[in-house]
C-alpha cells in the first residue's frame, strides 16, 4: 500500500491516489480495478475498469531525481502532472524550510550547429520570450528564448561558430529576485 | 525500357522510388553516406555504395562521386528524388553528357524555370497570369493612378530602394492613391534618400496552390489536378490536401491548361509541379515551377489513382503518356500530414535522438510513406521528417476523420513531434472549413494554441493520474533495485516492471 498526491500543474486540491497493488487502487475514496504493460520505456497499455488507454511520458532532461513533474500525453493531450508520494511531500517540506532552490543559470545548445545570430549583450536585461540567440541546424534557423525575464551574465557562443549539442551558450545571472518570489 | 536506376537520394523519397522500380522489373542502386550505412532504403534496393561523409555536402550532394557510381554499377537512368541534387540543371547536363537517363525534364528546362525572372517572362509570353507590375520607378501622381488602374486596386506602393517594410504602402482604391503615394514617397526618401517607387498588384494572405503536370517527350502533356498547400509556416507545408475547398471544375481546367501551357513552352518534360497563388476572388497568379517530384505528390497518387514515379520512369523510357487529359479521373479526397521531429512548444526547434519506440496502426484508406524504423536516429545532418501520413476518403470529411485517427493512434518516443500540433490544426475550425490561406497558420493559429486550455473528462483524469504514479515507481525501481540489491540483495518494490515487450 502507497499514497501519493496527484495534481494538474500543481494548481487545486491534489487528487489522493492509494494503489492497494498492481490490480487494485483508491482514487479519491472510488475503488478501481487495473492493470498495464509497458511496451516501451515511456509508453504503456493502461487499462482501467476495462477501458483502454494508451499513455506517453514525455521526456525531459531537466527532471529533477524525484520524479515528481510529468508531461503525459493521453487520448493526443498532453498535460503536466505533479505527482508526489507521501515520502516526496514529506522531503519537500524539509527542503522547503531550508530555502534551496534552484534556478537554471546556464543556457546550453539543444543540438549540435552554428550560432547565426547573437541578439544580447553581456549584462543585459532580457525579458521573457526575448530571443537570445538564433542557431542554424538541420536547415532550419532556430531562436532560442527567454523562458523568464533574466540577466545575461557571460555570452560564451560567437557569431558564424558552430556550438555542439549541450555547449553551455549563455551564461545567466542567478536571479536572485526570483528566488525570492519562488520561496 | 530502362533497366537499372540509381537512386541519388536518400530516406522515405529513395523508398518510394525503390519500391515502384521493383514493382517495374527494374533493378536499383541506393548511394549511402556513413549516417545511411544501414538506413531502410540502403538495405531495400539491390545494390548499395558508399558515397562519403554523413553531412550531404560531402555525399548527397557529389555529382561525380554519384555519376562514377552509376557507371560503375551499370545503371542507365538516374532519379534524383527532392532536394540535394534534383534541381540542378548542372547534375542534368552531367547524365546527359555520361548517356545516362536523368529522370526528370532536360537540363535546358530546368536553367529556364529556374530563374524567376525569367520563368516570369515566360508566363507573361505565354498568357499565365503574374502578379504585375510596373517595370521602372514611378513619381507621378497621374501617371501612379494610370497603372494602378490598369493593375487593379488593391496595389502595393513599394520602394525601389527598399526593404524592411520601409516605404511599403498598401492602396484599397483610387481615393487613397494620392496620399499613400506621399507618404510611401516620403518614407523612401528619408530612409534610403530615393523616392521612385514601384507599383504592383497586391495579393492579400493568398492561398498557395500547385498543379502537377506530367508531359512525355513527344509533346504531349496532361495536368493531374491541384493541391492546396496553404497550411504553412515559415514557408514549410504542414498539411496538403486534394482537392481543394476553393477550386471548381472551371478554375481547375483554366489553371491546368495554364500550368501545361508553361510547362510545354519551356521545353519541359516528366513530372513537374507548377505553383500559383490564388487570392480571395479566385484570381490566380503564377509563381513558380518545381522541377522534380515533390514531396506531397502522394494525395495525387490517392486522388488519381496514378503512380506518378512509374509515369516518371515510362516518361524517362521514351514512352508516349499512356492518357489523355480527358482520361485523368478524380476521385475522392486525400490529406497528407508530414509527422516531424520537431518541439511545437519550444519554436518548432528540430528534435534530434534515436527513435525509440514508434507505435502506429494505420488502417483503411491510410498510407504511410517514410524511411525510418524503430531504432533509427533524427540526426543534424538532413531534414527532420519522420514520416508522411496520407489519408484517402470518399470525402474530405472521411479523409480528415480517417487522419485524425491515424495520428491519435501514432506515439513517438524518443524524439518531440508535432503530431499532436498536426491533431489540433485538423480540429480547426478554418481547416474543417477550408478556410485558410498561407498567413493563416502564423498569424492566427498559433498566437490562439498557446491560450487553449486542455479539459479531459473525469475517467481520464483518473488514468492520467494513475500513469503518471506508474512511470514514477517504474523510473524509482531503476535506481532503488540497484540500492537494495546492493544491500540485502533483494528488492520490496510492490512493482514488477515489464520491459520484455520490447528493446
Amino acid at each position: 500500500m502507497k499514497k501519493f498526491f496527484v495534481n494538474n500543474d500543481g494548481t487545486g486540491t491534489p487528487a489522493e491516489v492509494l494503489i492497494k497493488d498492481d490490480r487494485n487502487a483508491v482514487v479519491n475514496n472510488e475503488k478501481i480495478e487495473y492493470e498495464h504493460k509497458f511496451i516501451s520505456d515511456n509508453v504503456m497499455i493502461l487499462r482501467i475498469n476495462n477501458k483502454n488507454y494508451i499513455v506517453k511520458a514525455e521526456n525531459d532532461p531537466d527532471e529533477d531525481i524525484r520524479d515528481t513533474v510529468f508531461d503525459i500525453d493521453i487520448k493526443s493531450e498532453v498535460t503536466k502532472i505533479i505527482c508526489k508520494s507521501e515520502l516526496d511531500a514529506l522531503m519537500e517540506k524539509f527542503s522547503k524550510n531550508r530555502g534551496d532552490v534552484k534556478i537554471k543559470t546556464d543556457i546550453i545548445s539543444p543540438m549540435p550547429g552554428a550560432i547565426v545570430k547573437i541578439n544580447v549583450k553581456e549584462g543585459q536585461r532580457v525579458k521573457k520570450g526575448e530571443v537570445f540567440l538564433v542557431l542554424e541546424a538541420m536547415k532550419m534557423e532556430n531562436e532560442l528564448k527567454a523562458a523568464s525575464e533574466c540577466v545575461i551574465q557571460k555570452i560564451f557562443a560567437e557569431e558564424k561558430k558552430s556550438v555542439e549539442k549541450g555547449q553551455i551558450l549563455i551564461k545567466l545571472e542567478p536571479a536572485a529576485e526570483l528566488t525570492e518570489i519562488k520561496k | 525500357m530502362i533497366k537499372k536506376i540509381l537512386i541519388a537520394n536518400r530516406g522515405e523519397i529513395a523508398v518510394r522510388i525503390i519500391t515502384t522500380a521493383k514493382e517495374m522489373g527494374i533493378k536499383t542502386v541506393a548511394v549511402y553516406s556513413d549516417f545511411d550505412r544501414y538506413s531502410l532504403y540502403a538495405k531495400l534496393a539491390d545494390e548499395a555504395y558508399r558515397i562519403g561523409e554523413s553531412p550531404a555536402s560531402k555525399s548527397y550532394l557529389l555529382a561525380d562521386k554519384i555519376i562514377s557510381v552509376a557507371k560503375k554499377s551499370g545503371a542507365d537512368a538516374i532519379h534524383p528524388g527532392y532536394g540535394f541534387l534534383s534541381e540542378r540543371g548542372m547534375f542534368a547536363k552531367m547524365c546527359l553528357d555520361e548517356n545516362i537517363k536523368f529522370i526528370g525534364p532536360p537540363h535546358t528546362a530546368i536553367e529556364n524555370l529556374g530563374s524567376k525572372t525569367r520563368a516570369k517572362q515566360l508566363a507573361i509570353k505565354h498568357k499565365v497570369p503574374v502578379v504585375s507590375g510596373t517595370e521602372k520607378a514611378v513619381t507621378d501622381t497621374e501617371e501612379a493612378k494610370k497603372i494602378a488602374n490598369n493593375i487593379g486596386f488593391p496595389v502595393m506602393i513599394k520602394a525601389s530602394a527598399g526593404g524592411g517594410g520601409k516605404g511599403m504602402r498598401v492602396v484599397k482604391s483610387e481615393a487613397d492613391l494620392e496620399s499613400s503615394l506621399r507618404m510611401a514617397q516620403n518614407e523612401a526618401r528619408s530612409s534610403f534618400g530615393d523616392d521612385s517607387v514601384f507599383i504592383e498588384k497586391y495579393v492579400d494572405s493568398p492561398r498557395h496552390i500547385e498543379f502537377q503536370i506530367l508531359v512525355d517527350e513527344h509533346g504531349n502533356a496532361v495536368h493531374l489536378g491541384e493541391r492546396e498547400c496553404s497550411m504553412q509556416r515559415r514557408h514549410q507545408k504542414i498539411i496538403e490536401e486534394t482537392p481543394s475547398v476553393i477550386m471548381d471544375e472551371a478554375l481547375r481546367q483554366e489553371m491546368g491548361e495554364c500550368a501545361k501551357r508553361i510547362a510545354l513552352a519551356s521545353g519541359y518534360t516528366n513530372a513537374g509541379t507548377v505553383e500559383f497563388m490564388v487570392d480571395n476572388n479566385k484570381n490566380f497568379y503564377f509563381l513558380e515551377v518545381n522541377t522534380r517530384l515533390q514531396v506531397e505528390h502522394p494525395i495525387t497518387e490517392m486522388r488519381t489513382g496514378l503512380d506518378l514515379v512509374a509515369e516518371q520512369i515510362k516518361i524517362a523510357s521514351g514512352e508516349k503518356l499512356s492518357m489523355a487529359q480527358e482520361d485523368v479521373k478524380f476521385k475522392g479526397a486525400s490529406i497528407e500530414c508530414r509527422i516531424c521531429a520537431e518541439d511545437p512548444d519550444n519554436n518548432f526547434l528540430p528534435s534530434t535522438g534515436k527513435l525509440k519506440y514508434i507505435f502506429r496502426v494505420l488502417g483503411n484508406g491510410m498510407r504511410e510513406d517514410t524511411g525510418i524504423e524503430q531504432g533509427n536516429e533524427i540526426s543534424i545532418y538532413y531534414d527532420s521528417m519522420i514520416s508522411k501520413l496520407v489519408s484517402y476518403g470518399a470525402n474530405r470529411e472521411m479523409a480528415i476523420r480517417k487522419m485524425k485517427r491515424a495520428l491519435r493512434d501514432y506515439k513517438v518516443v524518443g524524439v518531440k513531434t508535432n503530431i499532436n500540433f498536426l491533431l489540433s490544426l485538423l480540429e480547426n475550425e478554418a481547416f474543417v472549413k477550408g478556410d485558410y490561406n498561407t498567413q493563416y497558420v502564423e498569424r492566427y493559429f498559433l498566437p490562439e494554441l498557446k491560450e487553449k486550455k486542455i479539459k479531459l473528462d473525469s475517467d481520464t483524469e483518473i488514468a492520467k493520474s494513475l500513469a503518471s504514479i506508474l512511470f514514477k515507481e517504474s523510473k524509482h525501481e531503476g535506481v532503488s533495485a540497484k540500492v537494495s540489491s546492493a544491500k540485502s540483495g533483494g528488492t520490496n518494490s510492490w512493482l514488477k516492471r515489464k520491459t520484455e515487450a520490447y528493446r
